[in-house]
């Protein structure tokens, strides 16, 4: 008898398979005008030609270091942002509609003004992807905050522990999930930010692999791009999720 | 009886009539033609649609012209290969050579611009005043493997030629990037194309340091051309003959009549600028640019497409022969 959790690993796994070969026959039997959409399985072939001969893994390198300082940025300003808004609840109360304003807001056309002041390279998308990534995890640090049980303080003075105890063992693990899932949230903009921009700008690594195939007309490579972004997403979201059991041990 | 004869006769009499009305609606109904332009202002895709729908030339030629913008390129490709859209004007030839390699049903129909229209500027108090001055300097194109990369790789051969350090090509993506660049100080050299900047250029912003006709390796070298769908040219030849024909109509009286033109571009593409910088464009065209034939530097388009990997390997004839078919201009 399998364990819940390795059955719904396989389910997945035969979802995902399953939508795949689908979409290979569609192309392959011409359901699918290929002129539009890679087979997967030309797309795995190109992604893997351009890793081994090609441009992709440096791209995917300067991708990675752009999302990586995104989110760094993002995560100690957000998490010290996040804080201050929720021990000062007159600051919190103020900027809590703006924040939420601000994040509803296509800040992306602002990106001719990044380009101005960081100029035509990874700065500038790093800048303002940082700037995607910081409103969620702002609210959620907040948040997290706000909705710490008050009685499971009690119970760590009650025990007497010290202030540094009391925030590793009780604080951290309640904020924890609320705040892992800012960063989860942040991950996501930070993504589709450094992406676009580097599509729209021609700057960077993937991002810009996929303007220029898309340019020369390359569908195997666009597809081949999209699948190493994919891979890229499932490796941050991986790491994000270790550090957050790391964090509630 | 007779009366219940005479009723038949009169039933297939009507009968009979209404079949030729019919038919001969449906001969003189117009046929409908998807067109996907890549830009809604540029001089040599948009202005001849205008003046072919404002004068009536489509019409004239039985067709019902639906123009779609898009973004040029690639996007004009996809629209033309996928049926959406019949026709694809002025699209860099690199895309549609690619596109054909790869087995798309397209056809060259005819050349949009031999030689390069866009022109390089300078601003108003910068110290380069000639193509010597560009020697060390950053000069902008838009992307790599498009017409204005292939123009600045030109000018940069041009400086090289006479001894001099080769400016440094910058791709700052489109016209209003580019602008910002220069502004900058990222670039020395921002490129655009008409009418876009003459309005700075009149008030004496920008300067106009190099103009396309003056980059030589360029002027025998048709860089955009008009492409069909092939399985659409092969079913109504008549049609894209017919477009062809208003096109040429449009692009004659665009020519031989800059004001009235001047106005209806204003008009139609919604422009800002005044009317005087509108008309300065025509300074930056001939006739013989615009000719739809015929397609010139076609070994070296190639080339050069390989060399951007638009292409895998050269084009041998049979596919050249193949992919360019002139037959429906007039």
């Amino acid at each position: 008898m399998l364990k819940e959790e390795t059955r719904l690993g396989l389910w997945r796994i035969l979802l995902i398979l399953g939508a795949l070969s689908l979409v290979e026959a569609a192309v392959r039997v011409g359901w699918i005008n290929p002129f539009f959409l890679a087979s997967p399985l030309q797309a795995v072939a190109v992604l893997w030609s351009q890793v081994v001969g090609g441009n992709a893994l440096f791209l995917t390198l300067v991708t990675l270091y752009e999302i990586g300082c995104a989110l760094f940025i993002s995560t100690v300003v957000g998490l010290l942002v996040g804080f201050i808004l929720w021990r000062y609840r007159l600051i919190g109360a103020s900027y809590e509609m703006l924040l939420a304003a601000l994040f509803s807001s296509p800040i992306i056309l602002a990106y001719p003004i990044f380009l101005v002041t960081f100029g035509r390279s990874s700065a500038a998308v790093i800048a303002l992807s940082s700037i995607f990534g910081l409103i969620p995890i702002i609210m959620n640090t907040k948040s997290a905050f706000q909705q710490v049980n008050p009685i499971l303080l009690q119970v760590g003075a009650s025990m007497s522990l010290t202030r540094r105890q009391m925030f590793r063992h009780i604080l951290l693990p309640a904020v924890a999930p609320t705040i892992f899932s800012g960063f989860r949230l942040g991950l996501t903009y930070i993504l589709k930010s450094v992406l676009g921009l580097e599509y729209v700008v021609q700057v960077g690594g993937v991002g810009m692999w996929l303007s220029d195939a898309a340019f020369r007309f390359e569908v195997g490579e666009v597809y081949a791009g999209l699948v190493g972004t994919v891979l890229l997403s499932v490796l941050f979201l991986y790491m994000i999720n270790r550090a957050e059991l790391l964090v509630r041990r | 009886m007779k009366i219940h004869r005479l009723g038949i006769w009169a039933l297939l009499a009507l009968a009979a009539s209404l079949l030729v009305v019919s038919s001969s609606w449906a001969a003189a109904a117009p046929r409908k033609i998807v067109l996907v332009v890549p830009h809604r202002v540029f001089f040599t895709v948009a202005l001849p649609v205008y003046v072919a729908q404002e004068k009536g030339f489509y019409k004239e030629g039985g067709l019902e012209v639906d123009a779609v913008f898009t973004k040029g390129g690639g996007e004009n490709v996809q629209a033309v290969v996928s049926g959406d859209a019949q026709i694809g004007l002025g699209t860099g030839f690199f895309a549609v050579l690619s596109a054909f390699e790869k087995g798309a049903p397209v056809k060259v129909a005819a050349g949009e611009i031999t030689g390069m229209d866009a022109f390089w500027y300078v601003l108003g108090n910068s110290s380069i005043r000639r193509l010597e001055d560009l020697a060390g300097k950053k000069i902008a194109f838009s992307r790599a493997g498009s017409s204005s990369h292939m123009a600045v790789l030109a000018i940069v051969d041009q400086v090289k030629a006479k001894g001099l350090q080769p400016p440094e090509p910058v791709s700052l993506g489109g016209l209003p990037d580019t602008f910002t660049g220069v502004r900058t100080g990222q670039a020395d050299v921002g490129w655009s194309v008409p009418p876009f900047m003459l309005d700075r250029v009149e008030k004496g912003e920008l300067r106009v340091l190099v103009r396309g006709p003056e980059i030589e390796a360029l002027n025998a070298i048709t860089m955009r051309v008009h492409f069909v769908n092939a399985d659409f040219a092969a079913k109504q030849p008549e049609a894209v003959r017919a477009f062809f024909r208003a096109h040429q109509k449009a692009v004659e009286f665009m020519m031989d009549r800059p004001q009235e033109s001047a106005k209806i571009w204003i008009r139609k593409a919604e422009l800002k600028f005044p009317e005087s910088a509108v008309l300065k464009t025509w300074e930056f065209y001939r006739k013989p640019q615009l000719a739809l034939k015929p397609i010139r530097g076609i070994q070296t388009n190639i080339d050069e497409a390989v060399k951007f990997k638009f292409l895998k390997e050269p084009l041998g004839k049979a596919q050249i022969d193949r992919l360019i078919d002139l037959s429906f201009l007039p």
